[in-house]
């Protein structure tokens, strides 16, 4: 059974690779460039026949790596953040505004780990494996970002 | 069991993570175990409501490799585009032109005027110098004939008759 096309994979995680980008940067310029990356070494692994695995979770390590590489090359402080101002419902809607402001104000290490379970789904091993930690410590990691950002946004029934 | 642990664990319940039933149970029977599901969703909704959207036109383009656009057309062989050479040609054409008919020419009828001294005594049948239509250098009179030939009606000019 032949594996997965670069078209493929581009069609079912472009948008989330994107989502995860830019609240990993805070920049949409900054997602783009990485997104354009992500799918050049996609492509470059199909080709050469590179064995995949679990598909999200690779396209997913390739994102996580190429954010990685870019903070260590260019040392940066706290991460910019562009808020966008289209809430999509009603609920939602204040948390939304504050939403992209707390995550920059988080570790890079839980942001990390908390993006690619809500955006990425990925699921604790695959995260572990991705982060290069334990599955206990993606649980802890998680919960703790969580009560972090509930206190920051203070968000209540 | 503390509050943390039991909100570690409906986090943990939240993502699909095998957790104690029971302990499940035992967390969200309090008011705070259900505070903590209800926020840890609102939570997820908001993350799952972002905006945030790559652009319209794909981010990469895995179809045709990229040339820059051309803006002239161009002859193969030739670095000139084929506008900027018309143009050239035609500057050329007219430069022709304009030299073709501003230079002085020179033409058999016109220079046989004042020739040198003859051995036939033949008078030029052209305009002399006397009367003014051109004046010649001596360099360029025409060269001394060597045989005048002289035609009289009536008269047969055959050699030897």
């Amino acid at each position: 059974m032949a594996g997965p096309t670069p078209e493929d994979v581009f069609i079912r995680h472009r948008r989330d690779i994107y989502r995860y980008l830019v609240r990993m940067t805070g920049r949409p310029d900054a997602a783009d460039d990485l997104s354009q990356d992500v799918f050049l070494r996609v492509v470059r692994a199909l080709r050469n026949g590179s064995p995949v695995g679990h598909e999200r979770g690779w396209v997913f390590s390739i994102a996580r790596n190429l954010v990685r590489d870019r903070q260590r090359s260019q040392r940066t402080g706290p991460v910019m953040v562009e808020t966008f101002n289209e809430p999509a419902t009603a609920g939602t809607q204040a948390l939304a505004f504050g939403l992209a402001e707390a995550l920059a104000a988080l570790a890079d290490d839980d942001r990390e780990v908390f993006l690619l379970k809500e955006i990425g789904g990925l699921s604790y091993a695959e995260i572990a494996v991705t982060c290069t930690c334990s599955v206990e410590a993606v649980r802890s990691r998680l919960f703790r970002t969580r009560a972090a950002l509930r206190t920051t946004l203070a968000v209540e029934r | 069991m503390t509050d943390e642990s039991r909100d570690e664990l409906i986090s943990a319940a939240l993502d699909a993570e095998p957790v104690d039933v029971l302990a499940l149970r035992e967390a969200l029977a309090s008011a705070g175990g259900r505070d903590t599901l209800v926020s840890f969703v609102l939570l997820r909704a908001a993350v799952a409501a972002d905006t945030a959207m790559p652009g319209a036109e794909p981010v990469v383009n895995m179809a045709a490799p990229r040339h820059p656009p051309r803006r002239w057309p161009v002859v193969p062989g030739w670095r000139v585009p084929v506008g900027i050479a018309a143009s050239i040609a035609m500057l050329l054409a007219a430069g022709s032109f304009w030299a073709g008919t501003s230079w002085p020419t020179r033409s058999p009828d016109t220079a046989a005027v004042q020739a040198g001294p003859s051995s036939g005594g033949a008078a030029p049948s052209s305009a002399t110098a006397s009367s003014g239509a051109l004046r010649l250098k001596d360099d360029d009179a025409p060269p001394t004939p060597t045989r005048v030939l002289r035609f009289t009606p009536g008269v047969d000019w055959h050699e030897g008759s």
